[in-house]
């Protein structure tokens, strides 16, 4: 009867040192998870909405240089035919050349710069997303900061094991796609 | 005896210290128990319910059919409207469903699905068309393009197919209210393999903006008793 109950009581004073050693490592995790850090170079390229965007980027330039490079082939048949002309007529194909000359230029350089509007607009649509979605993430997993690291000396340093740039872009397409 | 007393408090302290740990976990039991009830609620699609009960459904948040999502200051929200709603919403206040009156509301709806998309920034009162305006022009700017040519940037995804907008229109309020709000449909063929309602702000950048009505969801709309 002694030993029976010293037994329980080892048994209790083993399943208490247990517990205790999982409540440390559980609470070491937790206070871990607490600072990390994302690749944002890496979380930008994989995000599901950058490369939608990126499609509809390249169909528009390409829709613009395709009416730059019927404007150019224009110009080039112009200047062809100029010398088989006789002199009255170069005088006229001169005016239509330079004509044709200026809507060119005026129409690349709105495109030129109509192109890089769209970019910026668009690189400024992803990471106000970006930026919702981190912070929800924080909110949900209980960090109270995410470092970014950019490979610009910003974070000098940081244990890999802080580094949740995959589950960062998981959570993100998930967030944007609407199923989470 | 004593032995037995030192034993029984042991025991006391190692439940204590096993509730403490199990409250760390208490956040996805939560999450569990969120699923099981999906599971077991999975009956109540078949419900057949009056006017007055069909419309408190179908405005019930825990039933899904409205979804939002907040980037920066803004907040966007979609509300699935089934048919039987809307023309349930036709009628005056305190009128009675007549059946009559619902079927001809229906036909009028036709066989579109309609969602109320509804934009709003969380963070000023003003009319959300003059939030950020940096020129009187982009007012009206913005007011052609709410009227006539936002049509084109709704999309709603079902499986691998792409619905483009059939219907459209913007709800103007004048000032009165610090959202706008736009009814659009689709000619959703398969309506039993979810949604996602796609929308590009252009306007606020806020980017593509994807709301999600899943399968489970769609598949068990109550039925309307007239």
């Amino acid at each position: 009867m002694r030993n029976k109950h010293i037994i329980t009581v080892i048994l209790v004073i083993v399943a208490m040192g247990v517990t205790i050693a999982t409540n440390y490592f559980i609470n070491n995790r937790q206070l871990e998870k607490k600072c990390a850090w994302i690749d944002i170079s890496k979380v930008y390229q994989e995000f599901k909405m950058k490369k939608e965007l990126e499609k509809d980027v390249q169909v528009v330039e390409s829709a613009r240089k395709h009416i730059l490079d019927s404007l150019e082939l224009g110009l080039k048949m112009i200047a062809n035919q100029f010398e088989a002309l006789s002199d009255k007529e170069k005088d006229v194909m001169a005016q239509q050349f330079q004509q044709k000359k200026q809507e060119y230029l005026t129409r690349q350089q709105e495109f030129g710069e109509d192109n890089e509007q769209l970019r910026s607009n668009y690189n400024q649509q992803v990471l106000k997303q970006i930026n919702q979605y981190v912070k929800d993430f924080a909110l949900q997993e209980d960090y109270y900061m995410v470092l970014g690291a950019e490979g610009s000396g910003a974070l000098m340093y940081a244990k890999e094991t802080s580094d949740i740039t995959e589950e960062m872009i998981k959570f993100i397409n998930n967030k944007y796609e609407g199923t989470k | 005896m004593r032995k037995i007393h030192l034993s029984q408090i042991c025991c006391l302290i190692y439940l204590l210290l096993l509730s403490t740990a199990c409250k760390k976990s208490a956040q996805t039991n939560d999450e569990k128990s969120s699923f099981l009830n999906t599971l077991f609620n999975t009956g109540q699609g078949t419900e057949i319910l009056s006017p007055d009960d069909y419309i408190e459904w179908c405005e019930d948040e825990t039933n899904e059919l409205k979804k939002t999502k907040e980037i920066g200051d803004f907040k966007f929200a979609a509300f699935m409207t089934p048919i039987d709603y809307l023309a349930l919403k036709e009628l005056k206040k305190g009128e009675a469903a007549d059946p009559e009156k619902i079927t001809a509301g229906k036909k009028e709806y036709g066989d579109l699905t309609y969602f109320s998309f509804r934009i709003e920034n969380i963070k000023q009162q003003d009319e959300l068309l003059k939030i950020g305006l940096s020129a009187d022009n982009d007012y009206y700017g913005r007011l052609e393009y709410y009227s006539f040519k936002m049509q084109q940037d709704f999309k709603v995804i079902t499986g691998s197919d792409t619905v483009e907008c059939g219907l459209y229109h913007f709800e103007r309020v004048y000032g009165l209210a610090p959202y706008a709000t736009f009814v659009v449909g689709f000619p959703v063929k398969n309506k039993n393999e979810g949604m996602k309602l796609w929308y590009h702000d252009k306007i606020f950048n806020n980017g593509i903006i994807i709301l999600d009505f899943n399968k489970e969801s769609l598949t068990h709309l109550p039925k309307l008793k007239i």
